[in-house]
């Protein structure tokens, strides 16, 4: 190429970029005029929505309260199923007994747990998640759990965590025991989702799961089981019987061992546990003393006094408070060692014992 | 004067050639963020809210603030931050070398009484003078240090925090209470592997011209720094961004060397697959507040100029290869067509270079950013409508011409003032002991 020929070839190269920008330019105001006629449509569904929500609103609490009349209800049914099915499960979380049933009776004669069950099956997530969230609410009244049972085992293996969650919140409802089991399992799954959202489901189960699944996965010999187990027993807050601590206590994993003293606080221990939580208030972690110090208040374990007053001389405040706090739940012999310590020359110890002892007496 | 010209021909082409590969990469990069944006929306969901409101296995997290100052705004900010829907939240504001006047105004407000406690050293920071709780059933700890600045505060934060998940948020965001329980979701999905997670969502356009710029500027960083960055695993906090980092993370990479930016680009580079991912919340959990007048435009590309400029270095040395494209988007392209266009006047005003040629420019620069402008906003709507009315969609995009022409050309001489015009890391780092 020559330099005279220069300027041809920048005036042919303009001429393809502003043709290239242009191309452009036209293909986004294509794309605009779709972004504009979807706005519209969805403002233009948000504004019917809103016109009809307050009547569905009305007419559902209505209903819930003992009314007959749904014939508000099934005719917005006809042309507004997603503004119905929305309506409904707003309740899901306010009622619960017979009014529960008669909710979910009524998403079954309008047709909505067969629509839901289709849904179920459809290739969109979205779509997916919303159905089996619905069912899983519905699958509290038998006939629909009937209807939505194959779906609901289905998708426990579905790719899409939140259609498992649900699915695993549908089947929970049917109480049969190898699923319960089965969906403990689940919750012991590395995934903390499953878990949280398991564990509140689980909750009712406790003592039935005690008994074999849970006792199983503490003598697996696996740190992560035992860390899931014990996870899920400190958030259910049950006094379940679960005896054998020690071996948690004393665990090698210090998260295992902070679960366990957790635990210990309102599971029935047997001597060894027992055993373990006292030494424990020597511990060299101050934070596993703290929790040794909450748990034996919590047993009311009263050998434990000389070294609860031990803790309340030589721990600071926050601890010596802890201390105070369980020797005020041991009347009388706490309460007397709180009344000694209440005049100790060490500040923080005659603030703590003295604060303990008032509130231990205001609330006997 | 031939020589010359054909010279400062040449020039002018190679910047030519070189915009032309950044709008190039810039188009890539929207496109790549509006399909990671609809993966990301269509992931979303706010279920089982309650349940994580509720449930003890959801590991605490500690917010970490490092006050400014003691002004209302400061301890406004501490208010709403007590507000956070979360089961286990713990509020770490860090005074950072404040004078005692500044300390009784705290301990006033929040009515603080100082507590003894062994603080762990696991990041460096200056001394801890004292900690302080509330006598109010808030959750809340103040940790009086020696001055250091931010950084130094917020590693003082991390050390106190005693939870395993640190919240942070950006000084200019807007967040809403529950936006904690909304980012801690991806973490629970997949603890082992996410060491982070970063929110933010474009903030509502506000009327006026500036306004419409700042808007598209705003849907700009989403697509791209936000959903493109994310699709890439390379995300980086923007302004207005809410965190939340693993304090392992945190304490894997040395902490905080300067700012949020700086500690994401360390984790970006001691990662190599092993600290694990940054994933990204798209819903609008916070944002910063949109731009209203040109003061605020020409304040919010400087705030953000200067943060990158930190992390990344003058050069783009500081990041490694990995953030080279951020280094040439935000550090070099605004000189670089900043100098095409004076070349390019200059050149077809002496006659040295052909006006077809200058034209390029033109067409690189504005036409190109003409086109970016109007794909944000398109494809923003598209992966999810943001409830516009369709006039005012439109109107938005349209905005594009006037923001290329004229605008377009003022900012690069405030990207370029706020990149290179950064105060170096160790003055920042001198802080408040400065100011005092």
């Amino acid at each position: 190429m020559t330099l005279p020929a220069a300027p041809m070839v920048a005036q042919y190269l303009l001429y393809a970029a502003v043709a290239l920008v242009g191309v452009h330019l036209l293909f986004l105001l294509l794309l605009l005029g779709v972004a504009m006629l979807r706005a519209r449509a969805l403002r233009a569904r948000r504004a019917v929505s809103a016109e009809i929500r307050p009547a569905l609103h009305a007419a559902l609490v209505e209903f819930l309260a003992g009314g007959k009349d749904d014939s508000i209800i099934r005719d917005y049914s006809r042309g507004h199923r997603d503004d119905i099915a929305e309506s409904i499960l707003l309740f899901q979380g306010t009622v619960g007994g017979s009014a529960r049933d008669r909710l979910c009776a009524l998403t079954q004669h309008l047709g909505l747990v067969q629509e839901w069950c289709e849904e179920g099956r459809s290739r969109d997530v979205i779509r997916r998640r919303a159905a089996l969230a619905n069912l899983a609410f519905a699958c509290s009244y038998e006939p629909c759990r009937r209807l939505a049972a194959d779906l609901m085992l289905e998708t426990l293996q579905d790719e899409d965590e939140e259609v498992r969650l649900s699915a695993c919140r549908g089947v929970l409802l049917s109480e049969a025991p190898d699923q319960i089991k089965r969906l403990f399992e689940l919750a012991l799954q590395p995934n903390l989702l499953t878990r949280i959202v398991l564990t509140e489901d689980l909750r009712r189960h406790a003592l039935s799961l005690a008994a074999g699944p849970v006792k199983a996965a503490l003598r697996s010999g696996e740190a992560k089981r035992a860390r899931a187990t014990l996870d899920i027993l400190v958030a259910w807050e049950r006094a379940i019987p679960l005896e054998e601590l020690r071996e948690f206590l004393e665990h090698r994993d210090r998260d295992i061992r902070v679960l366990a003293f957790r635990l210990a606080s309102f599971v029935t221990v047997n001597f060894e546990s027992r055993l373990a939580l006292l030494r424990s208030l020597n511990d060299t972690d101050a934070a596993i003393r703290g929790l040794a110090i909450v748990a034996v208040g919590r047993q009311k374990m009263t050998q434990a006094i000389p070294e609860l007053a031990r803790c309340l001389r030589l721990e600071g405040l926050q601890q010596a408070r802890q201390a105070a706090a369980a020797l005020g739940d041991m009347p009388p012999e706490g309460w007397r060692a709180l009344e000694e310590l209440s005049t100790n020359p060490n500040p923080v110890t005659a603030l703590a014992a003295g604060e303990a002892l008032a509130r231990a007496k205001r609330e006997a | 004067m031939p020589d010359l010209s054909v010279v400062l021909t040449l020039v002018v082409v190679a910047l030519v050639i070189a915009q032309a590969v950044l709008a190039g990469a810039g188009l890539k990069a929207l496109l790549a963020g509006y399909f990671e944006l609809r993966r990301s929306l269509r992931s979303t969901s706010y279920d089982f809210g309650s349940v994580l409101l509720k449930s003890p296995i959801v590991p605490g997290v500690s917010m970490v603030y490092a006050a400014p100052d003691a002004s209302p705004k400061s301890r406004a900010r501490v208010r709403r931050l007590l507000d956070l829907h979360f089961g286990r939240p713990e509020i770490v504001v860090v005074l950072d070398g404040e004078t005692e006047e500044e300390l009784g105004r705290w301990v006033q407000e929040f009515h603080l009484y100082r507590q003894e406690r062994v603080v762990p050293e696991d990041l460096r920071a200056e001394a801890i003078r004292g900690c302080y709780l509330s006598s109010d059933p808030i959750r809340l700890l103040v940790v009086d240090k020696e001055p250091g600045g931010a950084a130094d505060a917020h590693n003082a934060g991390v050390n106190a925090a005693q939870y395993p998940v640190i919240g942070l948020v950006d000084g200019e965001a807007e967040f809403i209470p529950e936006f904690l329980l909304r980012l801690i979701r991806p973490m629970l999905g997949d603890w082992d592997r996410t060491a982070a997670v970063c929110g933010v969502a474009p903030a509502v356009a506000a009327p006026g011209l500036a306004g419409s710029i700042g808007a598209i500027e705003s849907l700009r960083m989403w697509l791209v720094r936000c959903a493109a960055f994310s699709a890439w695993n390379k995300l980086l906090p923007v302004p207005g961004a809410c965190m939340l980092v693993k304090r392992k993370a945190i304490c894997s990479v040395g902490g905080f060397r300067d700012g949020t930016t700086g500690l994401f680009l360390d984790l970006h580079a001691g990662a190599d697959g092993k600290s694990g991912r940054i994933a990204f919340v798209a819903s609008p959990v916070s944002f910063r507040p949109a731009a209203t007048t040109w003061a605020d435009l020409h304040r919010q590309a400087r705030s953000d100029q200067r943060q990158l400029a930190v992390a990344l270095g003058k050069l783009g040395g500081g990041a490694g290869r990995e953030f080279f494209g951020l280094f040439c988007f935000r550090g070099l392209r605004p000189v670089l067509e900043t100098a095409a266009y004076i070349l390019a006047v200059a050149g077809w005003i002496t006659g040295l270079v052909d006006p077809a040629v200058a034209a390029l420019v033109l067409v690189s620069s504005v036409g190109a950013g003409i086109v970016i402008s109007m794909a944000a906003v398109v494809l923003r709507e598209l992966a999810e409508p943001s409830g516009m009315a369709p006039g005012s969609v439109a109107a938005l995009c349209l905005m594009a011409i006037p923001e290329n022409l004229g605008y377009r050309q003022v900012r690069n001489l405030w990207l370029m003032a706020g990149y290179f015009g950064a105060p170096a890391a160790k003055k920042r780092k001198q802080g408040r002991a400065v100011g005092k």
